[in-house]
């Protein structure tokens, strides 16, 4: 085959101008982390070569037992306004995705309002995606940051080498792990039970369970964890329903239980025909913050910027009863455009950005029994989870 | 065909002669001489060989597009764990069928759509005609229909939650509103659209609303109204698997399966799904094709014009 002079000299100037446009995209990434450029180096060399540095403000309370998920166990936290912004030498449009917008986002929400991103030189460009929909978009880089939960898509992207790990939690229930008190959970209808006045955990056997996700629901994890050793997830006959529908098929009587988020368990907390039956594994974030290829390879001092804005977020705006601080909520309600009165019908969340123990191994026993997940050993953790991020933000690293 | 152009003065006086008033005296103009082509010399041939080309390329084109895929996947081009190739799917199918009784996915599905599809397209054709063959019924009845027709059937689908129980009901009923629509239009226009002289040979006979919608009405629409039901086929498979996505009772159904494979990400599960989603989707509109085909045979079909080309 023949290839004419004007061809060949049309390729050649189309591979020098994709050349000059890899060379540009380099050098544009590399001035955007500019002064983080000398610190990320340091993290590349890895846990155990580059000594923690120390962050002002960011104590012992900085990190705690990652193993720790006692009833009330209190999260880590470093002072107000810690850790203090580095900004990146250029300024970078981060996009993130999440599928809801509420509170329990609200670090991320409530420091863009607040400027906190800004510090870091970051803008955020928040797009409405489901967490499955953008793992896949999170490994080729399209995405930068995604908001979603410990879920099967997470595991089969580690099992097959994407790059997409979890490195910041985000939330438990502050009364998880407490029946008594209403709030997130699986609900049942009482006339489920034989005594109604006496639900028995094991009597759930068989039960028609609503989830808006079908079994790949994490929830099916804490209900496990809850009622262990009184019957498995496995025994519960799960249906796919959409999560509006919920309240009203269990009224109809189409299902047995459902898993009930915030707010809709607001529906039935007053009401004497439902109890609830468990609630989220307590002080065990079960979602958070993933990051692809662009943070976790392309870009870390991004990431890390990204993570320390987040932290000082929940360090200056989102601890304790953050419902009664003006700011928080004036910025939260406006994001979320709901009405001040009605986020502070719910409790406040305890927000975590540490990532727990063994959650990824006991998820995925769960998810591997009830079929979600189709490999039977349980992919390392060190496969899904990253902390490097948030260890040196706080200076733990 | 063959077309000669020539501007010869005597080739125009021929050709006034011939076709009549198109030449004006003195003034050059251009004459068409059409000679036989190869259509027209050997029709059996011409047929054949534009039948075989049709084929090569109606087989030829998605081959082709698969190879592209395969060889793009299996040198890196593109990411094989997000893009898995077809040699990865077809084995991943075979494996799910085996494994995992997708047969019965299948057979949820289909059962969904045929239901759906049957009450729809029935409530379609009672209304299209009726409202089609009456004034006073449309004039009453389209604009409110016209206006449901625009609402997203999806979106309807918790009220049928409500009304119906959260079992098969809620999913064939979304599915028949959606048939329904396309079906109901397509026969009403076709039924206004049969020529007035066709009506006014009935009346002049004396035949009554019966015979007139047996005799005339019916076999003048029936080709238009299963262009209507082919259409209808198609969106009875796009509303089966949108709704599944949302609400798949027994957890079963190829709209759940690719949802699944979405949800936990195993890309060669919801390719898999797609593309049974795709064939259920083709054998439902032959079958109703050849339904029509059967019933309406005086209906001009794809080859006709070739044909009489040809002849």
């Amino acid at each position: 085959m023949k290839i004419s002079t004007r061809g060949r000299r049309r390729n050649a100037s189309v591979l020098a101008a994709a050349g000059i446009a890899v060379l540009l995209l380099v050098a544009s990434s590399g001035a955007a982390v500019g002064e983080e450029a000398s610190h990320s180096a340091t993290a590349h060399a890895g846990p155990g070569f580059a000594p923690a540095v120390a962050v002002a403000g960011c104590g012992d309370n900085a990190v705690t037992d990652s193993a720790d998920i006692s009833v009330g166990r209190k999260p880590a936290r470093c002072d107000t306004d810690a850790p203090a912004p580095k900004p990146l030498a250029q300024p970078v449009t981060l996009t993130v995705s999440s599928n809801f917008k509420l509170e329990f986002i609200a670090p991320l929400l409530v420091g863009d309002a607040l400027g906190e991103f800004k510090k870091e030189n970051i803008d955020i460009n928040l797009v409405n995606v489901t967490f499955s929909d953008a793992v896949p978009q999170l490994a080729s880089g399209q995405i930068d940051v995604a908001v979603g939960g410990i879920e099967g898509a997470l595991f089969n992207a580690a099992r097959q080498g994407l790059p997409v790990k979890m490195v910041l939690g985000n939330y438990y229930p502050p009364d998880a792990g407490k029946p008594s008190v209403p709030q997130t959970g699986m609900w049942c209808r009482r006339d489920a039970f034989k005594n109604p006045n006496r639900p028995k955990p094991a009597e759930l056997k068989g039960k028609k369970v609503g989830s808006a996700v079908g079994k790949a629901s994490v929830s099916f994890y804490y209900v496990q964890q809850e009622l262990r050793g009184k019957f498995k997830a496995t025994d519960l006959d799960i249906q796919t329903i959409p999560s509006t529908d919920m309240v009203q098929a269990m009224k109809n009587q189409a299902i047995d239980c459902a898993i009930l988020l915030d707010p809709l368990w607001l529906q039935v907390a007053n009401d004497p025909s439902f109890v609830l039956v468990a609630t989220q594994t307590p002080g065990e974030p079960l979602g958070g913050y993933f990051y692809g290829k662009s943070l976790l390879k392309d870009r870390p001092a991004v990431g890390r910027a990204f993570a320390r804005a987040m932290i000082r977020t929940i360090n200056t705006e989102l601890t304790g009863n953050y419902h009664q601080n003006q700011q928080t909520m004036d910025a939260l309600s406006n994001a979320i455009n709901q009405p001040v009165a009605n986020i502070q019908r719910t409790p406040p969340l305890q927000f975590d950005w540490e990532i727990r123990k063994g959650t990824a191994e006991r998820v995925q026993r769960v998810f591997i029994d009830l079929g979600v997940l189709t490999f039977q050993k349980p992919v390392p953790e060190n496969k899904v989870f990253d902390r490097s991020f948030y260890l040196k933000a706080v200076g733990k690293d | 065909m063959r077309e000669t152009q020539t501007d010869d003065d005597m080739a125009l006086t021929t050709a006034a002669a011939t076709h009549g008033p198109a030449s004006v005296p003195g003034r050059a103009a251009r004459v068409s001489v059409r000679q036989p082509g190869k259509a027209e010399q050997h029709p059996q041939a011409y047929l054949r060989r534009r039948r075989a080309i049709e084929i090569t390329l109606a087989i030829g084109v998605p081959v082709a597009l698969l190879v592209l895929w395969q060889i793009a996947a299996s040198r890196g081009l593109i990411d094989r764990r997000l893009y898995p190739p077809p040699t990865d799917i077809v084995s991943e199918t075979r494996k799910q069928f085996s494994e995992q009784h997708r047969w019965h996915d299948v057979w949820v599905s289909s059962r969904r759509m045929l239901w759906g599809y049957g009450f729809g397209a029935a409530a379609g054709l009672l209304f299209g005609y009726v409202m089609g063959m009456s004034r006073l019924l449309r004039a009453s009845l389209e604009p409110t229909l016209n206006a449901l027709y625009t609402v997203p059937k999806l979106a309807i689908l918790p009220l049928f939650l409500l009304i119906l129980g959260f079992g098969e009901e809620p999913v064939i009923a979304v599915i028949g509103v959606t048939v329904f629509f396309f079906v109901w239009i397509q026969s009403m226009a076709s039924v206004m659209a049969v020529p007035d002289g066709y009506r006014e040979a009935a009346s002049s006979f004396g035949a009554n609303r019966w015979q007139m919608f047996r005799h005339v009405l019916l076999p003048a629409s029936l080709p238009q109204v299963f262009v209507g039901l082919r259409v209808a086929a198609g969106v009875a498979v796009l509303t089966l698997i949108g709704v599944e996505f949302v609400f798949a009772p027994g957890e079963a159904g190829i709209g759940y399966v690719i949802n699944q494979g979405r949800q936990v990400l195993l890309p060669k599960q919801t390719y898999m799904g797609i593309i049974i989603a795709a064939v259920m989707g083709v054998i439902f509109i032959t079958i109703v094709k050849v339904i029509g085909r059967l019933v309406a045979p005086w209906a001009p079909h794809e080859r006709a014009g070739e044909q009489g080309m040809a002849r």
